[in-house]
């Protein structure tokens, strides 16, 4: 099945490239949906969906398979199985970027693979469902990206500094440091050697979203490189100062429900037995966002803070489920109300591929 | 003890009610799913979602924590043991039968393939269990068109590559006919994929006592089965039996040896407990094998006259993933048939038996004879369109005449008898044919939206599978023969044992009939067993429409002989010449002294008791018959149908039906009726309403009747049904009827629907005639490209 | 296929089943004749903890005359609709369209309160209520509630009710002798649900259209009140051309699915020609 979605964002394109690069902000654009792990590009997390009587639960794997800096495309592709048995489904979403002035469209196309029960029907409820979860998940991208503070001014993704400018971060002893004094995880390291990074120095001169198009570098290995250059009081180029947008707008995780970012351990939801809570996947801890709940009816925007002093938030344990008409009135959803058998739209976010058992009783 | 004196009534062609109605219907009956066994655990089988995949990890250990669950296992439990599931037809030498191991293993190659089974206490909790199984698949392209599976980039369903077998036929100078002709047609049409729907799901209970195995199956074949479980799966043949009690419907569908079967066998076997497995109907839409799935391009060269010089036929036959029990075979059924009734000099068929992934195809009412009969029938239709012939008038041109019976076809098949000329009247006159056509012509000169049209199908099919050496000839891995037993009780009453496996025929009652004719015994008094291999240890089931054909002269066979010995025992009794006896009406009589005789009930005490029997006379007047048949059983008929097309919104209506069918003497009317309006009810469900969906992923859609729909009765009018009688070559002069409904009813249908669309320019709708194809197909046909 | 694992209880009032529904939470549901939620469960497409079932809740069910409208118990089943004598007096087009739904065995169990709760767009009561204007009763932990028919419809399988709402009644007007009614339903076998459905109303007043009401089943993922027919026909002269006229406009407004039984552009024309045939037939034309 093909879906295809298109909006207009009052965004600059570098900004939304960054920003839909960032599946921590990316995911409670989907509803119902809960992000359990990132590690460089792997992406894993599960959705639950209610429409009416039927329930789905799917919990899977998503990567960016393509983060085409030039082409301003980038492709999320995402599959998970149903927790209860009830099949499978695959996506693949690319997302193409135009400027078109200080905006940006964007153009979403989604081709959906979906096996199993739901699969096995005549009447056109996945195409339905689909659809308009997607829709959704569109539109939110859109409230979400509208709702960012103002890029400050972040250089093209293909502009890079004239390798004789030193930024004024970093002394020259530094600059000449290999990136091993950083102690970042094997695998960003070696991605970064690959992309030709050698030194503290070629590091600093790269933008986050130029390390983003890097294959297998993530949000969050681009955060932890930000951190441990803020350590050392250095920086990306870029930015000023040690600056991350924060993982979710109040707008987006409100329609998508507080459940949709949550440390790993409580997942599992609020009944007892319900879920196995026990087979967790040891995971990169994740940056909840700064918004408390509360926050978020009020439409606030995410607050920006340093990475390097960000707390977790108090986290209440949430229902898994996000009944998608029981969040309160936001325009967004009212006018497009999802139909959604979860079957479909599930994949398009994050998912965890972790073992799940039935349902007990 | 009785001694019988009154003759009784003639059984042959009398309407009894059927003995097996009353349990029937008040639910006194056993099918496969009551049956219980001490410790009997319930199986479910987890099924793949995917069309086509590798499998990379299958991890049951989960599922055998969880409640209720004795074992659970995975394909790779039963590679050792499993084997390939059986294909009995190799039609050619060098033909591909993949390997088909019932459980899959490192690949699976249909959605609904099995990859593991949980064994638990209780169904509930063996499906609540199959949640639990992991399994991590690689998915592979799907094979979903056998149009494009042949082609070099198409992905394989087995590395052997996506063709199984090309089968050829040809007699005559096609391309002369082809070349001199000057008429020649060419029409492709699409026979679609159908779903068997017998009313009883299948079901089978596997139980072991030590080496000895018993399976009950909702089977129509018992006796294969068990030949089948031995020869194929190793298990020693005296330790098997199989027994099919209760079976509500097959239609072909539960002619197969599945791998639930075979895996009930197995699962049973390793945890040493009986096990049982049901299906649901949406896990058997799946999984049943699949009938008919054929693209037909079928030519006809012809004089101006409408004398059909030649016929050649080109079928691409869609084999599903793997070839079952008669696969490969069932389109070639039908090769024999494109003729039909009609005389040619030349023919040619070719068959190229494709693989896809989807649920393989086999046997299905018909089994390549409906494909055949609506090919042909359309054609006959579109020549008369193109010749400007009346349609009936063209087929009378070319049918097979009376007096020229028996007739051997350009197919070689040799028609014992038939009258279509007698059938085409009848037909004619019940369905008022003329004067529909005439309002017809009304109808259409006037421009009403709701249009009228008349199909037509005049029939013949072979069937009463089948004599053993053509078979043979056919590369069919076993013979067409039947076998009967009789046994006369001492007290008078019968014990019929017969090969023959009902499903819903109504065996019990019409060889009741038969053997009350021939012994003279009354009805009542006679019992017929069947179904277990234990009872019934002789013979080859049920499907083709053979069991009257082939095993109703088994019975015939088997009373001569009793007769024969009961004439030995009676001259003895009577002390007289046995050359001085006459038999009739269940009596041996002196000729000339009506006063001396002896009834078989006498006589059958008599040889009980063995105080008088002559020297080296055996005390029993049992007897059995193994009857191969020396030709196919031919019925025929002409079926007229009138639909009423609404072109506004496509909505078909069937206003009328009739069927005249010959299908020789008549034993029973009331079972021949039902098995009439059963078949074309499913011949009419094939034009109208039922197909097999899968989508581009591969995914079946109609799993639940809500998608595939079956009609009821409150879709079908009532049809007038009628019969002309012109014996067959055999004993009891029977022929088949089963499939013949079907057969026949199918191209009357979709016949008729093109015959009203005629007039705007249409002359083909794709079954099923869905209303919006209908539709469609008018508004391409008047240029408007599917708009209001 | 084999339901999973659930409780259930069958509580004797409606106070009770709320408390049931109430304890029970998110995966608590409602089951009366269970012809819509039973498959659901035994295809596991839906894993209710509860079960409540109200078929013991005598006040559910019947056809109480309140003078100028039917209270209609949700228990009433679609049997009992097509044979109410106040139902066949004061809106035959109910008792129609319910004779039209699945098979007598459906019908015998089926609930027109199930039917609307459940909110199938392709099922055939939606649309019948929303042409009648009829009025939802709701009973649950906030007291009871009314909800017009037009705002009930929410979306797929999604209705207006709340966490632990139970359907209680249907409240519908009486509609006086002046209508005329004609549920059409096109169907391909007489069990399968409708690919189109049209409830047509029309009140006739000197040979002519003084009001209609058109009701669509299955064009979208509501029933949809097909407000530009119901326009065009008012006024309108009662004749097959006129009304046919009107009916050109069905599809407007309309989201029709496609699937394997219909594409979209075969149901907007459907949706055409069955308005017109049905506002025929509702107009005695």
């Amino acid at each position: 099945m093909e879906l295809e979605h298109s909006f207009t964002v009052p965004v600059p394109l570098e900004r939304a490239w960054e920003v839909l690069l960032d599946v921590e902000r990316v995911a409670p654009c989907m509803p119902g949906a809960t992000l359990d792990s990132v590690e460089g590009d792997d992406i894993a997390g599960r959705i639950k969906v209610k429409v009416g009587p039927i329930t789905m639960t799917y919990t899977g794997t998503a990567k960016f398979t393509e983060k085409d800096v030039a082409a301003r495309a980038m492709t999320l592709e995402a599959s998970g199985k149903e927790t209860r048995g009830a099949g499978t489904a695959s996506a693949t979403v690319r997302s193409e970027l135009t400027a078109a002035d200080d905006q940006t469209h964007v153009r979403v196309r989604t081709t959906l693979n979906v096996t199993g029960k739901p699969a096995q029907f005549g009447r056109g409820v996945m195409t339905e469902v689909g659809g308009k979860l997607i829709g959704i998940f569109a539109d939110n991208l859109a409230a979400m990206l509208v709702a960012e503070p103002a890029a400050s001014q972040a250089a093209t993704p293909d502009a890079r500094l004239e390798s004789n400018e030193v930024r004024p971060d970093i002394g020259a002893a530094d600059e000449a440091l290999p990136i091993d004094v950083l102690n970042l995880g094997s695998r960003a390291w070696s991605s970064l050697r690959r992309d030709g990074i050698q030194t503290l120095g070629d590091l600093t001169r790269r933008t986050s979203a130029q390390l983003l198009a890097i294959e297998n570098i993530g949000p969050a290995s681009v955060a932890e490189i930000k951190s441990k250059l803020a350590d050392r009081g250095l920086s990306l180029a870029g930015t000023s100062g040690s600056h991350r947008p924060s993982g979710s707008t109040a707008k987006a995780a409100a329609e998508s429900g507080p459940a949709s970012l949550r440390p790993v351990h409580e997942a599992n939801g609020d009944r007892p037995g319900k879920h196995a809570a026990d087979d967790v996947a040891p995971v990169t801890p994740l940056r909840p966002p700064s918004t408390a709940p509360a926050d978020s009816a009020t439409g606030q925007h995410g607050q920006v803070a340093s990475t390097a002093d960000r707390e977790p938030a108090a986290w209440q344990p949430q229902d898994d489920a996000v009944d998608l008409l029981g969040v309160a009135g936001l325009p967004v959803l009212k006018r497009a109300l999802p139909a959604a058998a979860g079957l479909i739209a599930a994949i398009v976010v994050v998912f965890g591929l972790r073992r799940r058992r039935a349902r007990r009783s | 003890m009785t001694a019988t004196t009154e003759a009784p009534v003639a059984e042959l062609g009398r309407a009894r009610l059927r003995k097996e109605d009353a349990k029937l219907i008040t639910g006194q009956t056993r099918w496969t799913d009551n049956i219980r066994q001490p410790g009997m655990l319930q199986i479910a089988f987890l099924r793949s979602p995917y069309a086509h995949a590798k499998i990379t990890k299958v991890d049951v250990s989960a599922a055998r924590q969880q409640p209720g669950v004795i074992a659970a296992f995975s394909g790779a439990d039963f590679a050792a043991e499993q084997g390939s599931l059986p294909c009995a037809w190799p039609v050619t030498p060098d033909i591909v039968i993949p390997a088909h191991p019932p459980m899959a293993v490192d690949e699976v190659r249909y959605v609904g393939e099995a990859v593991a089974v949980v064994v638990a206490r209780d169904r509930y909790e063996a499906a609540d269990a199959l949640a639990s199984i992991d399994v991590e698949y690689e998915p592979l392209p799907p094979v979903l068109d056998i149009r494009t599976a042949l082609n070099a980039d198409s992905p394989k369903v087995h590395d052997a590559g996506n063709k199984s077998y090309e089968w050829v036929f040809a007699n005559g100078d096609v391309d002369t006919a082809f070349r001199d002709a000057p008429v020649v047609l060419e029409r492709n049409y699409r026979q679609q994929r159908l779903i068997p729907c017998a009313m009883e799901p299948r079901a089978v209970v596997a139980s072991w006592i030590g080496e000895e195995l018993t399976v009950w199956s909702a089977t129509q074949i018992p006796h294969v089965l068990r030949f089948a479980l031995s020869a194929f799966f190793g298990i020693p043949e005296q330790d098997v039996r199989v027994i099919a009690p209760d079976v509500g419907g097959g239609f072909g569908s539960k002619l197969q040896v599945t791998a639930e079967e075979v895996l009930a066998v197995l699962v049973s076997r390793k945890v040493g407990k009986p096990v049982k497995w049901t299906e649901t109907r949406s896990e058997g839409n799946m999984t049943v094998h699949h009938g008919r799935d054929q693209w037909q391009n079928i030519k006809i060269a012809a004089d101006r006259d409408g004398r059909i010089r030649g016929l050649s036929v080109d079928l691409l036959a869609d084999m599903g993933a793997y070839l079952m029990l008669v696969t490969p075979g069932v389109p070639l059924l039908g090769a024999f048939m494109f003729p039909a009734i009609y005389k040619m000099d030349a023919y040619s068929f070719k068959c190229t038996g494709i693989f896809t992934t989807k649920m393989p195809t086999d046997a299905y009412r018909g089994a390549g004879r409906p494909e055949a009969t609506y090919a042909i029938e359309r054609i006959m239709d579109e020549l008369a369109v193109e010749l400007g012939i009346e349609p009936l008038e063209l087929r009378e041109r070319n049918w097979i005449k009376h007096e020229e019976f028996p007739f051997t076809t350009i197919a070689g098949l040799t028609y014992d008898s038939g009258n279509y000329e007698a059938a085409t009247a009848k037909a004619k006159e019940l369905f008022d044919y003329d004067a529909l056509r005439r309002e017809q012509a009304e109808r259409n000169a006037r421009g009403d939206k709701v249009r009228l049209g008349i199909g037509i199908s005049t029939f013949t099919e072979m069937c009463g599978l089948a004599p053993s050496r053509v078979l043979g000839s056919l590369s069919y891995g076993a013979g067409g023969w039947e076998h009967a037993s009789i046994r006369m009780l001492p007290t008078g009453k019968v014990e019929v044992v017969t090969g023959s496996s009902a499903h819903g025929q109504g065996h019990e009652t019409a060889w009741s009939q038969i053997v009350s004719d021939q012994l003279g015994v009354p009805f009542e008094d006679i019992r017929v067993l069947h179904g277990d291999t234990q009872v019934s240890p002789k013979g080859m089931d049920t499907y083709g429409s053979r069991s009257l054909a082939v095993g109703g002269l088994a019975l015939v066979g088997a009373c001569d002989k009793v007769i024969a010995k009961a004439k030995v025992v009676a001259a003895a009794l009577l002390e007289a010449s046995a050359d001085d006896l006459e038999w009739s009406a269940g009596r041996f009589s002196v000729r000339g002294d009506p006063e001396a005789s002896k009834s078989i009930q006498e006589i059958a005490l008599a040889t009980f008791a063995a105080h008088n029997l002559p020297d080296g006379v055996e005390p029993s007047l049992d007897s059995d018959h193994t009857y191969d048949p020396d030709n196919f059983s031919f019925p025929h008929g002409t079926h007229l149908c009138a639909t009423e097309v609404d072109t506004e919104t496509g909505f078909v209506t069937i206003r009328s039906y009739v069927a005249v069918d010959d299908v020789g003497v008549v034993v029973n009317p009331l079972i021949v009726e039902g098995q009439v309006h059963g078949g074309i009810a499913q011949g009419v469900a094939q034009a109208l309403y039922e197909e097999g969906i899968y989508d581009d992923s591969g995914n079946l859609v109609t799993t639940t009747l809500a998608d595939y729909l079956v009609p009821s009765a409150a879709d079908l009018p009532s049809f007038k049904t009628e019969r002309t009688t012109t014996p067959a070559s055999n004993r009891l002069g029977v022929k088949g009827v089963g499939e013949a409904g079907t057969i026949a009813s199918t191209p009357a249908v979709v016949n008729a629907i093109v015959d009203a669309l005629r007039p705007f320019g249409v002359n083909d709708v794709t079954m099923p005639c869905t209303p919006e194809r209908v539709w469609r197909a008018i508004q391409a046909a008047t240029g408007n490209g599917g708009a209001a | 296929m084999i339901p999973a694992k659930f409780d259930y209880v069958r509580p004797s009032s409606v106070g009770d089943a709320v408390q049931a529904m109430a304890s029970g939470g998110e995966d608590a549901k409602v089951i009366a004749g269970g012809q819509s939620l039973l498959p659901l469960l035994k295809l596991r497409l839906a894993y209710p903890d509860l079960l409540v079932d109200v078929g013991a809740i005598a006040e559910l069910r019947g056809v109480v005359d309140e003078g100028d409208h039917l209270l209609i118990g949700a228990r009433t089943t679609h049997h009992q609709l097509m044979h109410d004598p106040l139902v066949a007096q004061h809106c035959g087009l109910l008792a129609q369209a319910a004779g039209t739904v699945a098979d007598p065995a459906v019908r015998h169990r089926g609930t027109i309160g199930g039917s609307i709760a459940h909110a199938d767009p392709a099922g055939d009561l939606p649309a019948v209520v929303l042409a009648l204007d009829a009025t939802v009763i709701a009973q649950g932990p906030g007291g009871e509630r009314q909800i017009a028919a037009r705002d009930f419809f929410v979306d797929y399988l999604t209705t207006a009710l709340g966490p632990g709402e139970i359907l209680t009644g249907i409240r519908v007007p009486k509609l006086d002798a002046g209508w005329g009614y004609r549920y059409e339903k096109f169907h391909r076998t007489a069990q399968a649900w409708a690919i189109v459905g049209v409830a047509a109303l029309v009140r006739r007043s000197d040979g002519q259209v003084a009001e209609a009401r058109v009701g669509l089943t299955n064009m979208g993922s509501v029933p949809i009140r097909a407000t530009a027919v119901e326009a065009a026909a008012a006024g309108a002269s009662a004749s097959s051309q006129a009304l046919h006229a009107a009916a050109a406009n069905a599809d407007e407004g309309t989201t029709p699915p496609a699937d394997l039984h219909g594409a979209p552009d075969y149901r907007r024309h459907l949706a055409r020609v069955l308005t017109g045939r049905a506002l025929e037939a509702a107009a005695g034309v």
